[in-house]
């Protein structure tokens, strides 16, 4: 906060005053008291030596910086919370305005969709909302209101009776559950349709009211491909998009709260139905040593980010050391060295995982090799071997399979960084790594770092190359209980439970989890790159 | 006028549709070569004449045996059964996944391995089989095949081939009669020739527990009647799993030279001198190595002075028809099954893939008895114990045992291992 001199905190209101009071209290006063930190102008900032200025700079972070980045957290919380709630006492004033102060034939399109349409000679207009009502309707009576109603208790009728004998008409919960989640979307758009219809009425009155033309069905048509084209595009996308995106997302979301395993697979056996979260306390009840999952679901966790972490940066920084490397001047057959590593990526890289494992096999090749020279045969990466063996030879494959890619990348962007700013480092003095770290490598982390958290994230999620490289081995006994090994990421440990021992519903409770994490990393990491906030800084 | 009558065209049209809807067209099943067999010929008082549409699901090289197999019954019931019939491709090993993932649109008659049998009934995607069918099953069938297909004394599928267990391959350059019968023997010759040895033991629960079962170990459980394997009977942790599990511990001083099962094809490029493996293997390892190919039972294994005779599991392959809300269906399907497990019908399998039979008729035929692969699978399958229902993940904590061992693990680990093993059982359950 900006401290205020007499006179200007004279000019004040009343109200202002008393704000500024507070404010000057809690930000002020008690972090002077308190936590002995004085907010220090540049001048008084500089008077301290370097030791003095390193405390003040951690209590700063500490005692103002979080306090505020809470602060406005909260703030922009509750924005956004009064904003939705202004938007919907909107939406519910306009409709009611709507009806007040509308003509008859407003009112009647409250009940019957594109009357208000007809009236005013929208004749294609009239005819799609009529129709989307009609269809709704239709629909609501035939198959949406069944599943609708039935959606709170995803079946009532097992499909099997005391006597394990099939029950005729028995429910289905993984039909309830999709056409459900599909009635809800179609109510949403249905409503948004008639919000819509209601819109429409109150802007031709106001066109009427001054005394312009309405739109007719033959400027509508017009409009499809003038005006409106953007959304003729994006019209099938977007219906795309909701049946193949965001309707197997919410039914993933939704199947997290059920207990869809394989004792109750909704279909044969058993219906399943909501358990609350009862599946994420099987993974964070950490109070309970014996709870194998989740203490499995802890180190794969961990795992899971010290595998995200080395593969990322390890793949980074030699990608970058090796394309430095073809790049320098002098070097000769630059096309073959880089023709040779891009080979590796021609090959589909399964296909080179699947070789790379039998290679380190143990009766592999590197074993063979190791035997002639009179050693003993290492188990890489099997059940056998040690679980810090395994990680790091994973890590390794990995860079060899990463490598060619990052060279490529970033080939071209070393190629441009203006040369002039090496020449000036070096007739200033600086040795070849004083140019890596002050020009080479931020200009690199500028451009690629983007890059650089997509490849995290894919990372983390990197089925391929856990999957067909070690299957998760080490088994220990304890995780074979859960299906699990100690180099299985969240991914493959998810793909395990639902394929091998149809657990659907802890499978989705991983996903979730998985989207949390990668969703919570990109934002932070977003939006501390300096390449999305300063596009200007080294052009 | 004739603007009316164009008028009245499309309702015309529909009429004529509607007609067309009401109307079967006649399916006509091309006559079967020869005689219909006999144990096609079939009455037992059920009537459920009709026309239905069957999908079965079996290994792709017996697809079109099987298509012929049930178009000649269908022409033997003169004409009492319409078979719309599909048959699609499906390995006995994953059929049971593939079915789990939706048994509403899985294959109303489907063939699996047996160790997905526990799997299947606990997804309720097997009908139980009883009545008749249940009584000539009894008459004609292997007890053995019958009793792999039984849970809680309900029988659940037909056993359809007898030959899913393992036995010892070997090249008879590289080993004599005598030395087959010793592990520590065919480890002293491969080591001696360097040569590797083609045995999951290690690393697959599977063959893992036949050092357990060789040293008399069984490990039983129980289904109650929610489904949910409720209780069991297990001695792998006894003094007798020690004796295993020192076994074990002797085999890792040579693990070098055990490769997995799946490079078989070691044995017939003469890198390894023998194999444990099954049926699956045996056309060909007899194709490449002809005379010098031997079979046999499995070797004993030596422990504190004692031999234990290498054990493994009899296993079956069983097909099972899917729970169907239409009886007469269900009864329709049981008859194909049943004819498809019939003598005549495992002779013609048996003499086109040579898969073992499981009908008492079939496994005396000469040609079956002469079969050098399913000889030796029966002389291994006095050791032999019946593969019953077991939670899927049971065989990965076997795994667990013998990969978690090392060769220098003390007589104390050992039993520290085999008690973690005991230990994870309650896990299993449910």
């Amino acid at each position: 906060m900006e401290k205020l001199d007499k006179d200007s905190y004279l000019k004040l209101s009343k109200w202002k005053r008393f704000v500024y009071k507070f404010k000057y209290f809690f930000l002020i006063t008690i972090p002077r008291v308190f936590f002995k930190i004085e907010i220090l102008d540049a001048l008084s900032y500089l008077k301290l030596n370097r030791w003095q200025k390193l405390g003040y700079k951690i209590k700063y972070f500490y005692l103002i910086k979080i306090p505020r980045f809470f602060k406005n957290l909260g703030l922009k919380i509750w924005k956004g919370i009064k904003g939705f709630g202004l938007g919907v006492a909107h939406f519910f004033k306009n409709l009611f305005v709507t009806f007040k102060e509308g003509d008859k034939f407003t009112k009647l399109s409250y009940l019957f969709m594109g009357v208000g349409s007809f009236a005013r000679g929208q004749i294609l207009r009239g005819i799609l909302f009529a129709l989307m009502e009609i269809v709704f309707i239709l629909y609501m009576i035939l198959t949406g209101g069944y599943y609708l109603g039935k959606l709170n208790s995803l079946g009532l009728v097992q499909p099997l009776d005391a006597d394990e004998n099939l029950v005729a008409n028995a429910d289905n919960s993984f039909r309830i559950l999709l056409y459900g989640v599909l009635t809800i979307f179609f109510i949403v758009a249905f409503i948004y349709t008639w919000y819509l219809n209601i819109k429409q009425n109150r802007i031709n009155e106001q066109i009427k009211k001054d005394e312009k033309a309405i739109a007719t069905t033959k400027d509508d048509l017009r409009a499809v491909v003038d005006q409106q084209f953007h959304r003729t595009l994006l019209a099938l996308p977007t219906l795309g998009i909701i049946v193949f995106t965001l309707l197997p997302i919410v039914f993933m979301i939704l199947v997290a709260f059920t207990n869809y395993d394989k004792n109750h697979n909704g279909i044969s056996n058993a219906l399943f139905g909501w358990v609350g979260f009862d599946n994420f306390g099987q993974l964070f009840s950490w109070s309970n040593g014996t709870n194998t999952f989740s203490a499995t679901f802890g180190e794969i966790l961990l795992w899971t980010l010290i595998w995200a972490f080395f593969a990322t940066f390890t793949n980074y920084f030699l990608g970058l050391v090796v394309a430095m490397l073809i790049n320098k001047k002098g070097i000769k057959l630059k096309k073959v060295w880089r023709t040779i590593l891009v080979m590796s990526i021609a090959v589909p890289q399964f296909i080179s995982l699947l070789y790379i494992k039998n290679i380190f096999a143990f009766d592999g090749i590197i074993n063979d090799i190791i035997k002639f020279f009179g050693g003993q045969p290492v188990h890489f990466m099997d059940d056998q071997a040690s679980p810090l063996m395994v990680r790091v030879t994973v890590i390794l494959i990995n860079i060899w399979i990463g490598i060619p890619y990052l060279m490529l990348v970033t080939t071209g962007i070393l190629m441009n960084i203006p040369a002039d700013l090496y020449e000036s480092a070096s007739i200033d003095g600086a040795n070849v790594f004083q140019q890596y770290t002050k020009i080479t490598l931020p200009y690199m982390l500028f451009v690629t770092g983007p890059y650089l958290l997509t490849s995290f994230t894919g990372n983390m999620n990197n089925f391929n190359v856990i999957y067909l490289l070690t299957g998760g081995a080490p088994h220990p006994q304890e995780m074979l209980k859960v299906n699990a090994g100690q180099t299985d990421l969240l991914i493959t440990w998810l793909f395990k439970l639902t394929i091998d021992d149809s657990n659907y519903a802890l499978g989705a409770v991983l996903g979730i989890i998985v989207f949390i994490i990668v969703a919570v990393i990109s934002l932070i990491v977003y939006n501390i790159l300096p390449s999305t906030k300063n596009e200007e800084a080294f052009q | 006028m004739a603007k009316s009558i164009r008028k009245l065209l499309p309702l015309f049209s529909v009429s004529i549709l509607t007609a067309c809807a009401n109307y079967t067209f006649e399916y006509v099943i091309p006559p079967y070569p020869g005689e219909a067999p006999v144990d096609a010929k079939e009455d037992d008082g059920i009537d459920d004449a009709g026309s239905y549409s069957i999908k079965i699901w079996c290994d792709n090289r017996i697809e079109s045996l099987t298509s012929t197999q049930v178009s000649s019954w269908v022409t033997a019931q003169n004409g009492k059964y319409k078979i719309d019939l599909k048959i699609d491709p499906m390995g006995e090993d994953s059929a049971a996944s593939t079915m789990l993932e939706g048994v509403d649109v899985g294959a109303d008659i489907f063939v699996f391995a047996q160790d997905q049998l526990a799997q299947l009934k606990t997804a309720q995607a097997l009908a139980p089989i009883s009545g008749n069918f249940l009584d000539v099953m009894k008459e004609s069938t292997d007890p053995d095949g019958i009793a792999a297909a039984t849970i809680a004394d309900k029988v659940y599928a037909f056993p359809f081939t007898g030959d899913n267990g393992y036995f010892l391959y070997y090249d008879k350059r590289e080993l004599s009669e005598d030395e087959v019968k010793d592990m520590s023997k065919i480890i002293a010759k491969a080591r001696q020739k360097d040569k590797k040895i083609a045995y999951s033991v290690l690393n697959n629960g599977y063959y893992t527990a036949s050092y357990f079962m060789g040293a008399g170990c069984v490990s039983e459980w129980t289904i109650n009647n929610k489904n949910k394997f409720s209780d069991y009977y297990d001695t792998y942790s006894s003094e007798k799993g020690l004796i295993a599990a020192k076994g074990l511990r002797d085999l890792h001083k040579d693990e070098d030279l055990f490769i997995a099962e799946s490079k078989f094809s070691q044995l017939t490029s003469g890198k390894a001198i023998a194999a444990v493996s099954g049926i699956w293997n045996y056309s060909r390892a007899n194709e490449k190595l002809g005379d010098n190919l031997g079979c046999c039972e499995l070797p004993y294994y030596t422990v504190d002075g004692e031999q234990y005779h290498i054990s493994s599991f009899k296993g079956y392959k069983l097909m099972g028809i899917k729970r169907q809300a239409d009886a007469k269906k269900m009864s329709v399907c049981m008859r194909i099954a049943r004819y498809l497990t019939s003598e005549s019908c495992q002779k013609e399998r048996f003499e086109s893939v040579s898969w073992g039979p499981t009908n008492l008729k079939a496994m005396e035929l000469p040609s079956v008895l002469n079969h050098k692969g399913l000889k030796a699978l029966r002389e291994q399958n006095a050791y032999a114990q019946i593969q019953k229902p077991c939670p899927g993940n049971w065989f990965s904590q076997v795994t667990g045992i013998a990969s978690s061992i090392t060769k220098n693990s003390t007589d104390a680990e050992l039993q520290e291992k085999l008690n973690n093993y005991a230990s994870s059982l309650d896990e299993l359950k449910g």
